[in-house]
């Protein structure tokens, strides 16, 4: 993929790498960070992707790990009494609630699959984890949604 | 995956229009990318190494309801309800477990239940305070300062549902813990997957199931490893840092206790569903229920990316009343479609012994047993 190209798909993936990013850091300040070193290390490493037709995956899972990343770093800075700065107002409240009950990773996957379409193969580059684990995954989270949402 | 007639909400609707804020700093951040490489100037950031998330092996969440038996069937129950048949022969199993019990720190572990079907093997370990006293615990794996408590605890602690686990620790008059009990199996079984999850009961306590799907378990007679047992003292003024202060790695060994039956069920026409014929069904009775290896070829036309409509093939009684699930397979079911167009679906249904019969799409396929 040429540089042009790598820089379209990578604006063209902004709206997900958010919801990947806030579902896991759930504020705004941190889910720029996250799209921000996402981008610098996509940049950096886009010789590192072999196939084009694998990009969603392989920027998913950058955005995974640098949310992470913060996520930790946060954990150990983050006063007690900061309150940082909430996610914008999302169409379905209830479905926004029920989801962030859910174990991040449970949260992560079901995004992943059913909201940005990825399927086990992707999944399993994302999360380097045999497809049948995925699947597990992706069930047992689902039907703890389904729990939620009763 | 099993076909679940729920339908999954569009998930999008949960999240809000990406700030025009966000989106410019990162439409920035590659502008600046791009002039910083074209300019030959050394990246201001560091590298660092992807971090894999290698941790995810525990998802299952914890849940809450009252304990009056044991937490393997209370946890399928809360989840699955009557959709899932537990046999009478795992219950066996499951009352005849020897109990294990191990104090670490200020809290007592106790291995209660163990259940193993020749592929899955389910231990069940309750948590309780070593001193008898009121205390919080909660499965490591569940345990975030910010997030919210699953709204199952606080109906049970009668907290406000969105509470967070930072704020239960602030208003607990009791120790909080976050606890781990795992069992890890001898390597020679070849785990290939896990599951783990823990469920919350009104006396306090909390069962910790695990999970784990052995591919080689061969004539062993008994299933032998060790728990991995922790336990973290949550500090109110210090949620995010919990040290490991107690841990204990015991030896456990299980018996190993599967009686198998098998069977060749024939179809007696030709059995149309989902786009496949439904050619052959092979039956396998566990403790856990029936596993089921069906054979299908995929009608002309049908593409290979639509294989995965095996997992919406019903396996009914001669009545038509579908199956309900099992525990088998941990709740999972695969298919192999290396042979296109045949595809060969795994999955398990929870049924006490082998039905004389199996209807798909009201074909039924009879029985032939191969292994009494």
């Amino acid at each position: 993929m040429d540089d042009l190209s790598f820089e379209r798909q990578l604006t063209d993936c902004a709206d997900m790498m958010y919801r990947i990013a806030i579902s896991l850091l759930k504020n705004t300040a941190d889910c720029e960070d996250a799209l921000q070193e996402s981008a610098l290390k996509a940049w950096q490493s886009r010789h590192t992707l072999k196939d084009d037709r694998r990009f969603h995956p392989w920027l998913a899972r950058i955005v995974v790990n640098e949310s992470y990343a913060i996520l930790r770093h946060r954990k150990r800075r983050l006063p007690l009494d900061a309150v940082p700065e909430p996610a914008s107002a999302p169409p379905d409240p209830t479905l926004a609630l029920a989801l962030s009950r859910l174990p991040e990773k449970a949260r992560l996957l079901l995004l992943l699959h059913y909201a940005e379409g990825m399927d086990y193969d992707d999944l399993q580059q994302v999360f380097s984890l045999p497809k049948a684990t995925l699947r597990a995954r992706v069930h047992r989270a689902k039907e703890m949604l389904r729990k939620e949402l009763i | 995956m099993r076909h679940d007639p729920w339908d999954m909400p569009d998930l999008r609707r949960a999240f809000g229009p990406m700030p025009e804020t966000c989106r410019s700093k990162l439409l920035d951040k590659i502008q600046e990318c791009k002039k910083e490489e074209q300019e030959m100037i050394k990246p201001r950031k560091v590298f660092r190494p992807l971090l894999v998330a290698a941790v995810l092996v525990l998802l299952l969440s914890t849940v809450a309801v009252a304990a009056s038996q044991g937490g393997l069937k209370l946890f399928m129950d809360f989840w699955y309800g009557d959709r899932i048949h537990l046999p009478d022969a795992a219950q066996n199993v499951l009352e005849g477990a020897q109990a294990y019990t191990w104090t670490v720190g200020p809290l007592t572990f106790t291995v209660e239940e163990a259940l193993w079907d020749g592929q899955t093997v389910y231990v069940s370990t309750r948590v309780t305070a070593a001193d008898g006293q009121k205390a919080i615990f909660w499965h490591d794996d569940d345990y975030v300062p910010d997030h919210p408590v699953q709204k199952y605890e606080c109906e049970i602690m009668g907290l406000p549902i969105g509470t967070t686990y930072e704020q239960v620790v602030a208003q607990a008059t009791v120790p909080c813990y976050r606890v781990m009990a795992n069992l890890a199996v001898d390597e020679q079984f070849g785990v290939s997957d896990g599951m783990a999850g823990s469920l919350r009961n009104e006396d306090g306590s909390l069962y910790i199931v695990n999970a784990w799907a052995l591919s080689n378990a061969g004539d062993a007679a008994n299933l032998t490893g060790h728990m991995e047992l922790q336990v973290w003292e949550i500090q109110p003024d210090q949620p995010w840092q919990t040290v490991t202060e107690n841990q204990l790695q015991p030896e456990v060994s299980f018996p190993i206790r599967n009686t198998v039956t098998e069977a060749d069920y024939i179809p007696t026409a030709p059995a149309l569903a989902e786009g496949f014929t439904v050619t052959a069904i092979h039956a396998k009775q566990t403790c856990t229920g029936t596993y089921l290896t069906v054979t299908c070829t995929a009608e002309e036309g049908l593409a290979k990316d639509s294989a995965g409509k095996v997992y919406d093939i019903s396996f009914c009684d001669e009545a038509g009343v579908k199956f309900p699930w099992s525990i088998g397979t941990m709740l999972c079911s695969n298919y192999n479609d290396e042979a296109w167009p045949v595809v060969v679906l795994e999955t398990a249904v929870g049924l006490d012994a082998l039905p004389e019969a199996i209807t798909v799409e009201g074909v039924v396929f009879h029985r032939q047993m191969t292994r009494e």
